[in-house]
């Protein structure tokens, strides 16, 4: 008896039902429950992690190195690793990380259902204990030398947002540069700034937290148009921050293949077709070493 | 007429251009690139003649430019009385902040090469390559050349790749980074095909990482600008020039 063939499902109906009970978890998280004190002028360094277990030691290897980095020149910080419900035993990598790493300078929690993207940033800033977080997603690499620079353009600026050159890594090779650009009006076409950035903490809770307003809507684009939206500065220092390493077929490469998530930011940031947000007053190019080198 | 595509693009109404650049009595296209790319083919494209053609840069392309229809001039980009002043005054630049930077549109080559500058000379170098068209128009988000002098003026070496594959000395990358005090390296795998008198062209970062381990970015820099005192100002050039257009 021959087997009956079923027609291929649309693998993006399961994101989208997985967006969709994230986002339904996060009515059940409660900031009391994560919340620190963030008294500390540092930075954390906040991994999610998501069925990564293999890549996590690489991220992880580069934060600490970081953390080296920032110790030599006084600056407070600690790395916080969330895992959002794995099914490839991340848990039990993070046990043993935690052992090893135990105390002020490493944090692990582990959620017990999937909660998102989106969901777990916002966990990661109530968490926090520092001012400034940074988020390194669980298979990029920060190259550790180069963190002061970031944070120092952060501190100076009093921006929302710092971000820098990411080196899109596939296959071994340099393919091109990503978050390579200040704010412009392309993000309303697309969105070029990857999550992998430095925010300040109190500011972005302040504003309501990082939101996914659509299945397919990136939350780290929405979170950019926000910013904009509330005139807040977003910082471009022209370094490079670390390296992009791109699955194949991982949710962010579904994500951009998509057009209703597109359609539905720009619903909300630029529905009349109007730019009435100034690039200049929010995107600005800005390097410690020189200070702003920007021209409009 | 400088660079007569841009111009026609900034000035908008290119119709109005021409029509003005048409009427004027002696027409000279000045331009500062590679002759085989297809950029320097549009700028022989649009509805004007010349009287003469002048090829600013370091290296004559007159064996390489084929058949034109005006006669061809090379004029070395040397400096100006200003420049030179300015060169005079710079001081030692080996405790710049910045060790390289590497700025222009985005290739995957430039990529690459800013992926390595990080690994091989430095981690903390500056890198600003935006995509193509963007970068150097206004309101798009662009580091403009007050920016790029401030850049430089941190920097110790501005290190540039071509957009394209021909061999090519970008000389104005050289003046913007000798004039800032700043060591000029281009990078080109086939580096020996260029006159060896000009200084800072490697086929390599790691041959660049060799030079500044054994030399030393200031010695290199002082030859650099050694090279470029001695070529001679541009007036003298272009009084020469002039004379025979």
């Amino acid at each position: 008896m021959s087997e009956e063939r079923l027609p291929a499902t649309d693998p993006r109906l399961y994101t989208s039902l997985t967006r969709i009970e994230s986002n339904l978890a996060t009515r059940y998280l409660k900031k009391e429950d994560y919340w620190c004190d963030k008294s500390g002028d540092g930075i954390t360094i906040f991994i999610p992690n998501y069925n990564h277990r293999p890549f996590l030691p690489r991220a992880l290897r580069s934060a600490l190195d970081a953390l080296d980095i920032l110790d030599t020149r006084g600056v407070e910080s600690e790395i916080l690793i969330i895992d959002d419900a794995s099914r490839d035993g991340s848990q039990r990598l993070m046990r043993d990380v935690h052992a090893l790493y135990n105390g002020a300078r490493l944090r692990v929690i582990c959620m017990e259902i999937n909660v998102g993207q989106a969901a777990l940033w916002n966990v990661a800033m109530w968490a926090s204990r520092h001012r400034y977080l940074l988020r390194l997603d669980a298979d990029n690499e920060i190259i550790a030398e180069n963190l002061p620079i970031f944070l120092t353009a952060i501190e100076n600026t009093n921006a929302a947002m710092a971000y820098g050159n990411l080196v899109h890594v596939e296959h071994g090779e340099f393919r091109s540069l990503i978050s390579h650009m200040p704010v412009t009006y392309e993000l309303l076409r697309r969105n070029y700034i990857d999550a992998f950035s430095i925010v300040d903490v109190p500011t972005i809770i302040r504003l309501g937290g990082v939101r996914r307003i659509h299945p397919y809507a990136p939350e780290d684009w929405e979170l950019v148009l926000h910013l904009i939206a509330e005139e807040q500065t977003i910082i471009f220092v022209p370094a490079i921050m670390g390296y992009y390493h791109k699955q194949a077929g991982s949710a962010s490469s579904e994500l951009q293949q998509t057009t209703s998530g597109n359609e539905a930011l720009r619903r909300v940031y630029a529905q009349s077709g109007l730019r009435d947000w100034d690039p200049e007053m929010v995107g600005r190019i800005y390097h410690p070493d020189i200070g702003y080198v920007d021209e409009w | 007429m400088i660079n007569p595509v841009d111009c026609a693009y900034k000035i908008g109404d290119a119709a109005k251009y021409f029509s003005r650049l048409s009427s004027a009595r002696r027409r000279i296209m000045v331009l500062a690139e590679a002759v085989e790319t297809r950029w320097f083919e549009n700028q022989l494209r649009l509805p004007v003649s010349y009287d003469a053609f002048i090829d600013v840069g370091f290296v004559s392309q007159e064996h390489k430019v084929g058949s034109l229809d005006m006669p061809y001039h090379f004029l070395f980009n040397g400096p100006t009385a200003q420049e030179e002043r300015k060169i005079a005054q710079l001081e030692d630049s080996s405790g710049r902040p910045i060790a390289w930077a590497t700025v222009g549109h985005q290739t995957r080559g430039r990529v690459e090469l800013a992926a390595q500058l990080a690994r091989q000379l430095h981690p903390g170098g500056f890198v600003f390559l935006p995509n193509p068209g963007r970068g150097v128009r206004a309101r798009v988000g662009a580091i403009g050349p007050r920016g790029l002098s401030a850049m430089l003026e941190k920097t110790r070496c501005y290190v540039w790749e071509s957009h394209h594959q021909y061999d090519y000395f970008e000389s104005f990358r050289f003046l913007e980074a000798i004039t800032a005090g700043c060591l000029p390296c281009k990078v080109d795998p086939q580096a020996t095909v260029y006159p060896s008198e000009i200084p800072g062209i490697v086929a390599s970062i790691s041959e660049l990482s060799d030079h500044l381990e054994e030399k030393g970015v200031q010695a290199m820099r002082r030859s650099a600008q050694q090279f470029y005192l001695s070529s001679g100002r541009l007036a003298h050039h272009l009084q020469d020039v002039l004379t025979s257009v």
